[in-house]
């Protein structure tokens, strides 16, 4: 089916103020997302008054042949729709650039590929690449993700794809941010649970090595607690939980060892010392003790913290 | 500490933004106009103690240790001239006056025997160098040869060894003789060299010497 | 050498022997070595007082001389004058380890440097007297108990030329001469006699209390982490170390069991005897490695790692600072670089589940304040990409302890700073209160009344004694701060000394 333009106008043609016909595509199909009813002539004017009607029609052909819109007839009027992407297998009638752009993200599969690994896979300029890329998210073949490793970074995959957790961040990230306090309740109540059952020793009266078993816990104990409890929205994995206790590790406050089965076993531990008696002097936390000098404002006779902490 | 951190954090490592993780776009922290307060709110405050009755008690053992040092001779009290006008503080000079020289204090078997009271022949070079010129090198020279003297000196005794220990004694009485009586001349002399090279904060402009009551330890 | 460890140093002989000696310890810090003429010349002191000066730091072991080809040459024992922060908990000890005549001898030798062992009886004999007329001791008692601290070896002979070149090769000599204890009685009568010690002086055996110190944190640890039946095995086994390793060692030789078998015998902890084999595999099996099972013959053999004792203890310390300062979360990133020894920024806040902005900010500032390191490594990627650069963040434990022990002269400073000058504005209320107490104690001697003595105490307006007992408090809690950062201090100092 062919779009006649109209004769009188054939010969308006003015290149100087001419979008590429990349551009008007693109203007098209976002009008077209627009209304999902589908859209007219008359709408394309108004939308785009600068497009020449000849130029119109050749991309509007172009678009319908490619099998990107559907044209139908509403009360007389010529109405032009967006076919549903996912029903476009393949890029059917894409360039050949494209199709292979597609395939290389089709490969990454639900990891997402960066932009700067498809331009050393394709062999394609950063100019065309990005162009290729661009068009093929307008036709929703395929999306861009924000991963989470990095935020400045995104990964291309195909439009339908869930994203992996690696990309995702998982259960801690809610929309690419990091759900700190969520975090911090589960460092919390891990450590709660283990606490308790190092308190249980006090009770034991099978010597310091029974003592001490006691304390031990698995990841997977600690798992079914925090699952039992129904603080979480999402659910969590014997996997995340580890990565919690090791926070815990980190805190000082966890102990992990390898057990003869090979599994770990998470304890609370009682650390070495006491708070050092230095920071419990003004001085040990003092955030301006390089400008701390026998003159001046800043000195040991004038200290404000000192004053302070005698008050 | 939020300004602190970045604001010097950029300046000195040239990192791109980004980097100290502002995403594009992102509002950066504002300009710093006006100096950073000279005792910032504490983020953390120091972790609080209670003085246990063991701790008290070690402050008991610290405060008389310092109070017993502090009113000994061996703290070293500067040579201070009898004023005309009572100050304050002459009942606490009076309280550590001690007229025996230092030398009674020590063992001079164990001590460099330099470290005594002047002998002298040294005592009265200083004093005249000092008087006349004042001029350090002369003083420093002098000093050197002196101490060679000395030190051969006290090679020899200690080539006695322990088992002579008791000519050393002797040696070391026939010095005290000596010294208790130049003690005296060389305070006398020695007062306005002290004057002018030691300011021990109070009276030192006083000029109205007394000499007769010697040096106050 | 450190700027607050010589500004300590100085503030700590000014404290207790005037501005003179100040003078002349902070010249011979400057300078190190040096001779008489030459501190005369730099201090611009006059020459008799200079000499006095020197006799003092003699005197008390903080400086020593060394006969050289230029003269007599003068070197300063920095160490030594810090030590006087420590002089309250080796006097403590003491005492609780030999009793309370123990205590005041060893007050008394640590107040004159040195003294002979007639001279220490006799003095501490009148103290006693004084302070405690009720109880009587006897001199022979006293006598005994200057022996058991020779025994102990908490005091040591001092000898003439251990002052020239205080070296390792000295002996340590405990015989004690006999004492003529009727001479003694005589000199106690105010009669001149004999004792039959004459020279023969006795000094604090520094270097055993450090021990104690270094010990007692071992077994406090232990009893902290495990409890105190644990921290009791610990002690025993430091005191089987000490039968046959050199005191300063990185690890003790090994200890077989049948001895820790009877010394736990011998101590009141049954649940310890009942479980002695349960109770070594624990402090084998902690992750402090305190203790290291090193054979297995004759039920085991166990050595102790001193050494490793105090990387643990020196590590928990310095992560105790940085959470105090910066939070829990920077503490976490910095046990979390410790255990990874190098890590890169992104795996920092994936490890510690930071979000990225704040581990970031965190981590830059640890580095900043150089509790953190960082290396640049240039890697080589795919061949078409540029050279990728990795920064990985790491610990240097050494420069951190350094960092640190600067920090407690630095804070210790200050405080004894702040503490002289708290009570230089009060001086005139604390001298009243002094003459105060000194006119009541006079008076109660000479049998005033009740009704005087009350008048006397009168002298003091309420609002001066509440003000005095504020001025007592603030001097007391910075006093107690003194000791609590000068713990700290003991601690990274032993750190560096086994590492």
């Amino acid at each position: 089916m062919e779009i006649d333009p109209g004769p009188s106008e054939e010969h308006n043609v003015n290149a100087s103020t001419e979008d590429s016909p990349e551009i008007i595509e693109q203007k098209i199909i976002a009008l077209a997302h627009t209304k999902t009813k589908g859209i007219s002539d008359k709408d394309i004017l108004s939308e785009m008054p600068d497009v020449q009607p000849v130029q119109r029609a050749l991309v509007i052909n172009k678009l319908l042949s490619q099998g990107l819109l559907d044209l139908y007839k509403q009360d007389k009027i010529l109405l032009y729709r967006l076919k549903d992407p996912n029903k476009v297998k393949t890029a059917k009638g894409a360039d050949n650039e494209e199709k292979i752009v597609y395939t290389i993200i089709e490969e990454a599969g639900n990891k997402g590929i960066w932009i700067r690994d498809i331009r050393f896979k394709s062999n394609l300029m950063p100019t065309q690449l990005n162009k290729i890329l661009k068009s093929l998210e307008t036709k929703k073949f395929i999306k861009a993700v924000k991963s989470v490793a990095a935020s400045k970074k995104k990964v291309y995959m195909l439009y339908n794809l869930e994203p992996d957790r690696s990309v995702t961040g998982g259960a801690w990230y809610q929309d690419q941010d990091f759900e700190a306090e969520f975090v911090d309740v589960l460092n919390q109540q891990c450590y709660r649970f283990l606490e308790q059952k190092r308190k249980e020793t006090k009770d034991c009266r099978g010597g310091p090595i029974a003592a001490r078993n006691i304390t031990f816990a698995t990841s997977r104990e600690v798992w079914k607690f925090i699952s039992d409890l129904g603080i979480s929205k999402v659910k969590l994995s014997v996997d995340d939980l580890e990565m919690i206790l090791n926070t815990l590790i980190y805190d000082g406050k966890v102990e992990k060892t390898l057990s003869n089965d090979g599994t770990y076993l998470y304890r609370a531990v009682e650390p070495l010392l006491e708070p050092p008696g230095l920071i419990k002097a003004p001085c040990g936390v003092c955030p301006v003790r390089k400008n701390c000098s026998d003159f001046g404002d800043v000195s040991p006779i004038n200290c404000q913290y000192i004053t302070e902490w005698l008050a | 500490m939020a300004g602190r951190g970045r604001g010097r954090g950029k300046a000195s490592m040239s990192i791109n933004v980004e980097q100290l993780g502002f995403s594009k776009g992102e509002a950066l922290p504002p300009p710093v106009l006006q100096p950073p307060p000279k005792y910032p709110p504490l983020d953390y405050k120091p972790i609080s103690f209670t003085l246990t009755n063991e701790t008290n008690y070690l402050l008991e053992l610290k405060r008389d240790f310092a109070e017993f040092t502090r009113e000994s001779s061996y703290n070293v009290q500067p040579i201070v001239i009898k004023k005309d006008i009572e100050r304050y503080s002459d009942k606490y000079q009076d309280m550590i006056t001690d007229k025996t020289s230092y030398e009674a204090h020590y063992d001079w078997t164990r001590m460099p025997a330099e470290l005594k009271p002047a002998i002298k022949k040294r005592k009265v070079d200083n004093i005249k160098k000092v008087v006349k010129k004042k001029k350090d090198i002369d003083i420093e020279t002098k000093l050197k040869e002196l101490e060679t003297k000395e030190d051969t000196q006290q090679s020899d005794t200690e080539e006695d060894g322990k088992e002579e220990g008791k000519n050393e004694e002797k040696e070391v009485d026939e010095h005290v003789e000596d010294e208790e009586e130049e003690a005296d001349e060389e305070m006398d002399d020695g007062t306005d060299y002290y004057n002018n090279y030691f300011d021990n904060g109070e009276g030192y402009d006083d000029e109205d010497d007394n000499l007769d009551d010697g040096p106050i330890y | 050498m450190s700027l607050f460890c010589e500004k300590l140093c100085s503030v700590l002989l000014l404290e207790h022997f005037g501005p003179i000696v100040q003078s002349v310890g902070d010249d011979l810090f400057k300078h190190g070595a040096k001779s008489l003429g030459f501190i005369r010349a730099t201090t611009g002191l006059p020459l008799p007082k200079v000499k006095e000066a020197l006799c003092v730091l003699l005197q008390y072991g903080f400086a020593i001389h060394r006969q050289t080809e230029k003269g007599i040459q003068y070197h300063f024992l920095p160490d030594k004058v810090i030590t006087i922060l420590r002089y309250p908990r080796y006097m403590f000890f003491a005492k609780k380890f030999c009793g309370d005549e123990a205590e005041m001898m060893l007050e008394e030798v640590l107040k004159r440097g040195y003294e002979t062992a007639s001279q220490i009886i006799i003095k501490t004999f009148h103290r006693l007297e004084q302070h405690r007329s009720e109880h009587q001791s006897s001199l022979s008692m006293l006598k005994d108990k200057f022996e058991l601290l020779v025994k102990n070896q908490f005091l040591t002979r001092s000898i003439c030329t251990e002052t020239m070149d205080e070296g390792p090769a000295e002996k340590i000599e405990c015989n004690v001469p006999d004492l003529n204890m009727q001479a003694m009685a005589q000199i106690m009568q105010g009669n001149t006699d004999d004792p039959g010690d004459n020279k023969i002086y006795w000094r604090v055996n520094l270097d055993r209390f450090e021990q104690d110190l270094r010990d007692q944190i071992m077994v406090s640890a232990i009893t902290k982490r495990v409890d105190e039946n644990a921290g009791e095995l610990m002690r025993q086994l430091l005191f089987l170390m000490y039968l046959r390793t050199a005191s300063w060692a990185d690890t003790s030789n090994p200890i077989p069991y049948s001895e820790i078998k009877e010394a736990v015998r011998k101590i009141n902890y049954p649940l310890l005897v009942q479980y002695l084999d349960q109770y070594l595999r624990l402090l084998e099996e902690d992750s402090s490695q305190f203790l290291k099972r090193v054979g297995d013959s004759g039920g085991g053999q166990f050595s102790i790692n001193t050494k490793e004792a105090f990387s643990q203890l020196a590590w928990t310390t310095v992560e105790n600072i940085v959470m105090e300062r910066f939070g829990s979360k920077a503490a976490r990133i910095f046990r979390l670089v410790r255990s990874r020894k190098y890590v890169e920024q992104e795996q920092i806040q994936q490890l510690a589940m930071i979000p990225a902005k704040e581990a970031k900010h965190l981590t830059y500032t640890l580095l900043q304040e150089n509790y953190l390191q960082m290396q640049e490594l240039k890697k080589a990627g795919a061949s078409a990409a540029p050279t990728k650069t990795f920064f990985l963040f790491y610990i240097d434990l050494n420069q951190v302890v350094r960092m640190e022990i600067e920090h407690c002269y630095h804070a210790l400073y200050n405080t004894i700073q702040r503490r002289e000058q708290e009570s230089a504005s009060n001086k005139r209320m604390i001298d009243k209160q002094l003459r105060i107490q000194t006119l009541t104690s006079n008076l109660k001697e000479h049998g005033a009344t009740e009704e005087q003595l009350a008048e006397i105490v009168e002298m003091m307006t309420p609002s001066e004694k509440l003000q005095l007992e504020k001025v007592q408090n603030t001097i007391k809690k910075l006093g107690g701060s003194e000791l609590q950062i000068d713990e700290t201090l003991f601690l990274l100092t032993m750190y560096l000394h086994y590492h």
